[in-house]
């Protein structure tokens, strides 16, 4: 009888066995987690966000009105589309010429920009500094940096970028023979006078003028296109400003995360070594990193090359190097990479451990595959600090990656 | 691991022994097979994740800067796969085996990787003689 009853008590306890570990080690790993967000992500002073209701309303108007195109018809809103994250759900962006979105939008023939799109969140925040996939606007130590040079037009990079679009041929402007002849040369000059037209386009607009002499309380006579561009800036900051995302929640105790998330979270800030060049509330160390991403689309550079920081610096060290995107809302930004190559969150995590496994190499030209192995080279930094992960692994990573979003 | 499966291992487990009719080495071989795959996984994960700090801690020894220290901290955060090994280990003692079996499963999953040896000899024709 005794023995029947230790027997009883044994298994018993073999049943615990199985269970306690598990909740003692979650424990475990929420916290590791939870302080590992706060030594690599929330280690700054939140910042915080003032706008002017009246601006943001102006600088809404102006970000889907399509008569601020020199000659096409499209508007920010074109490529920047709240169902995509803000990005517009294409591998290249369509520019002028493009109607409708998505697969309709690349049917209807217009022009190829040769980048894939970039979504807004948090860009007016004072901690984001560098600006597009090449890092053609950035600020560092408080001196900004662009094609403006000395006549930049603001200190604020996210204005200055805003500046951008508008004059960026393909973009913004179809390059009719007038164009050719008079602005192509995409130098300051001929960027002023397209500026200078635009704005008389907004002077011209009794509604439009009058709201920016109110919004902006000044005369009619100090009307300039800047006001336009800080217009477009108050609304970025006020649409796309960064809420608290599930894993945001977590860290502050707010809410839990599954055991999958959980684990892909420790995979981010342990051995996938993601948190080395996704950190910081952007996710982003806001440096320039060469990932092999394969090229699709024509490329910055042509024939299907894109030489990336290169292109800004000219510095050979810079080759195939894009600044590390930020990573907030990323799971809707779909296609991922410069050349938005990647399909999933999963194929682009794939790209960055595990290249060769989605690159159909047979298929590929001889020239293409040349090119690949400059860019493979260059990726020695990815390649050398990941681990290997396994398809369960690359699955947890993913369910992490998409705690970054928010409502 | 499945919680279904789980839970039928451990009914399975705890009615044997109430019944009092369980042989303490089929019950060890039952244990060991069932948990196979499942060590011979954590055995290479925690050894990666092993080699992968020790690499980290002599990057911060040979060039001692911020972005080495960094990975240093991010490395020691992998090593939570050696916690899974571990914990692993101490319910498999706890199941009545002994160091000893642990050790030959081990064996057997270094082994796992042997057999591509083995295999590409095989498929090569490769002779030594
Ligand atoms: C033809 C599609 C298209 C249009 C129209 C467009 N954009 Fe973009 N936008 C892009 C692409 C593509 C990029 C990335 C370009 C690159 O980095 O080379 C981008 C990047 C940006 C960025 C930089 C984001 C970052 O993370 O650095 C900002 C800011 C921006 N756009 C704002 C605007 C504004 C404001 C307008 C309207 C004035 C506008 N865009 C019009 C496609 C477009
Ligand atoms: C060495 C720095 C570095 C590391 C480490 C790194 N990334 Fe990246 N990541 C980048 C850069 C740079 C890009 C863009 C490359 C390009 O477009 O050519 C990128 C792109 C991405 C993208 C696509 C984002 C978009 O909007 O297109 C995702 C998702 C991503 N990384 C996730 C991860 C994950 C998960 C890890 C860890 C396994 C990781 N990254 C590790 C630098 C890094």
């Amino acid at each position: 009888m005794k023995s029947a009853m230790t027997k009883i008590v044994a298994a018993i306890s073999y049943i615990f066995l199985i269970f306690i570990p598990s909740v003692v080690l979650g424990d475990l790993r929420t916290d590791i987690l939870r302080n590992a967000a706060k030594e690599f992500i929330y280690n700054t002073v939140p910042f915080e966000t003032r706008t002017d209701v009246k601006k943001v309303k102006l600088g809404e108007k102006l970000f889907n009105d399509k008569n601020l195109s020199l000659n096409g018809d499209i508007a920010c809103a074109s490529c920047h589309i709240d169902k995509f994250g803000s990005a517009d759900g294409l591998p290249n962006s369509i520019g002028v010429g493009g109607k409708g979105v998505g697969v309709e939008r690349i049917k209807s023939g217009g022009v190829i920009v040769p980048r894939n799109s970039l979504p807004l969140w948090g860009r007016a925040e004072e901690d984001f500094k560098v600006f597009f996939w090449d890092g053609k606007v950035e600020k560092r130590e408080d001196t900004l940096i662009s094609q403006f040079g000395r006549q930049s037009p603001s200190t604020n990079p996210l204005i200055v970028a805003i500046h951008l679009p508008f004059v960026e041929l393909r973009e913004m402007i179809i390059d009719t023979d007038v164009v050719n002849t008079t602005l192509k040369s995409e130098t300051v000059e001929s960027a002023s006078k397209i500026y200078y037209t635009l704005l008389e386009r907004i002077n011209n607009n009794q509604n439009y003028r009058s709201a920016f002499i109110d919004a902006y309380n000044i005369k009619p006579s100090e009307l300039e296109f800047i006001h336009i561009a800080d217009s477009n800036a108050q609304f970025i900051q006020d649409k796309f400003r960064i809420r608290a995302s599930k894993f945001e929640n977590f860290v502050t105790r707010k809410s839990n995360l599954s055991s999958s998330e959980i684990q892909g979270g420790l995979i981010f800030f342990g051995k996938g070594k993601c948190v080395s060049c996704h950190n910081g509330k952007h996710y982003s160390d806001f440096e320039f990193h060469a990932i092999p991403f394969p090229q699709i689309g024509f490329g910055k550079n042509g024939f299907g090359v894109d030489y990336g920081r290169f292109n800004v610096t000219h510095d050979p060290k810079d080759l195939y190097k894009f600044r590390t995107p930020p990573l907030t809302n990323v799971e809707n930004t779909a296609p991922y990479g410069h050349s938005g190559s990647a399909q999933t969150l999963k194929e682009a995590i794939i790209y960055h451990i595990d290249p060769l496994r989605l690159l159909k190499t047979q298929q590929m030209s001889a020239i293409e595959r040349n090119e690949y192995y400059r860019k493979l080279l260059a990726s020695n930094n990815i390649l050398l600090k990941t681990s290997f992960l396994d398809d369960n692994e690359i699955h947890q990573l993913v369910q992490f990656l998409k705690t970054l979003s928010f409502d | 691991m499945n919680i279904k499966l789980g839970s039928i291992f451990v009914i399975g487990l705890s009615a044997t022994y109430i019944l009092g009719m369980f042989s303490t080495n089929l019950k060890k071989e039952i244990v060991k097979t069932y948990y196979e795959t499942e060590y011979s996984n954590y055995v290479f994960k925690c050894d990666q994740v092993m080699r992968e700090h020790f690499v980290a801690k002599q990057m911060v020894a040979t060039s001692p800067n911020d972005d080495n220290v960094s990975l240093l901290v991010q490395a020691e955060i992998g090593l939570i796969d050696c916690q899974d090994y571990d914990l692993l280990r101490k319910k498999l003692l706890s199941y009545g085996l002994e160091e000893s079996d642990l050790s030959e499963m081990g064996l057997k999953a270094i082994e796992l990787k042997a057999k591509d040896i083995r295999k590409v000899v095989e498929i090569h024709e490769i002779r030594y003689d």
